[in-house]
């Protein structure tokens, strides 16, 4: 005699499988497992090491661009240096505060939404504090000798024409970097814009992503 | 051991049925199974000092279980379609296989049921098996994050998506459309 399976059959199926998952026992729950907890790392451990790192070196451009404006006040080129590294340092430090405070609130047991919901802001922020960090270096690798050459004239006048060429370089690196960002958004490059934007989140967050994709369709049905 | 440890051992053994069964729903072959289980039951053990005794444990267990299942499900090359049963002996579908028609009948509608689960994303893979779980809308609700008739409506669609499923031949699994009845 055949038959089709109903929706309630699977029911039926289910008691089977759960009572097979325990007479299996393949899955040990014994106590010795938690001795090795402290061994496993958690996923966003490196991201928050991360921007902690990145939290330290805001600090330390803070000092430097602290003492360049106060030092050499006198020295326009100088003194401006001096305020762009402090600004530069207080955005770091914003920003990686902003993601270490989002780290804190991942907590697995929160209801599944809710947290899939903080994975995407934790995402949205370190891909905001990896940008903060590292974009303006095309402008910034330029400040120590620009710095050194201001010194070294030792007067309130500009910078030579050649140093300006420099920053000038940088300038047109952050537009083309910019445009280029705003090319992989355009429709058929979704692939690599997922893959910079994975590029920018790091390794911890490239998971979170693939679940929030799944988080939308679901909270959309 | 200390009282805390005492405290959890006792409850993760009373409630060990929702790890084994969520690790059952997303992960397929003994050592994936373990190991997702064995992550379960780490990161239960970290959240336990935050658990609430006035809650209920088996909500805030199945949380956990299912927050962490779904990460698992996605590291594990993004939840790419598992391989067949067969290459699985293991697995529990394929356990006390013999001639009698009976048992191979019970072994097809939990192969079916795998073929379902593996169908749907991982958050229709929740409400799936907190269904098959007989849990209230309002605990589902609350595991899940969103309101009871929205639960209501979800499960509504799934369940039509799984007649239909099951009404297609080879939609859900291995011509689940007739087996021998009587399991």
């Amino acid at each position: 005699m055949t038959s089709t399976i109903e929706i309630d059959d699977l029911k039926q199926a289910w008691q089977t499988l759960s009572t097979r998952l325990e007479q299996q026992s393949a899955v040990q729950l014994e106590l010795l497992q938690l001795a090795r907890v402290d061994k496993l790392k958690s996923s966003l451990r490196p991201l928050f090491w991360g921007q902690l790192m990145q939290l330290l070196f805001g600090f330390a451009m803070i000092l430097a661009g602290v003492w360049l404006w106060t030092t050499f006040s006198t020295l326009t080129p100088v003194l401006v240096m001096g305020i762009i590294m402090h600004l530069y340092g207080v955005a770091t430090i914003i920003t990686s505060c902003i993601v270490m405070a989002r780290i804190t609130l991942i907590d697995r047991s929160l209801p599944v939404l809710e947290l899939q919901q903080r994975l995407l802001h934790l995402r949205k922020a370190s891909i905001v504090s990896s940008a903060v960090a590292g974009l303006p270096w095309w402008l910034l690798w330029m400040l120590p000798p620009a710095v050194l050459i201001a010194l070294a004239q030792n007067s309130g006048q500009g910078l030579p024409l050649g140093v300006w060429s420099w920053f000038a370089f940088g300038g047109v690196g952050l537009l083309g970097t910019w445009c280029f960002h705003r090319w992989s958004q355009r429709p058929g490059r979704e692939d690599l814009a997922k893959r910079l934007h994975d590029l920018a989140a790091g390794n911890s967050l490239r998971k979170a992503q693939a679940e929030l994709d799944a988080l939308k369709a679901f909270a959309q049905e | 051991m200390d009282s805390q440890q005492t405290r959890f051992t006792a409850l993760l053994q009373a409630h060990r049925g929702i790890v084994l069964k969520v690790a059952a729903t997303y992960a397929r072959g003994l050592h994936d199974r373990q190991d997702l289980a064995q992550e379960i039951t780490v990161q239960l053990w970290r959240a336990f000092p935050r658990y609430e005794p006035t809650r209920i444990f088996s909500t805030w267990m199945y949380r956990i279980a299912l927050n962490v299942a779904i990460s698992h499900l996605r590291s594990t090359a993004q939840g790419e379609r598992t391989s067949s049963l067969d290459e699985h002996p293991e697995d529990p579908a394929a356990m006390h296989v013999d001639d009698c028609t009976a048992q191979l009948a019970v072994n097809q509608r939990v192969r079916t049921l795998y073929a379902v689960i593996e169908r749907h994303s991982p958050l229709d893979r929740a409400l799936l098996m907190l269904w098959l779980e007989e849990r209230s809308q309002r605990e589902i609700a609350e595991i899940i994050g969103i309101s009871e008739s929205n639960v209501a409506t979800k499960l509504n669609r799934l369940k039509q998506r799984i007649r239909e499923q099951l009404a297609t031949p080879n939609q859900a699994g291995q011509n689940p459309s007739h087996i021998p009845h009587g399991a």
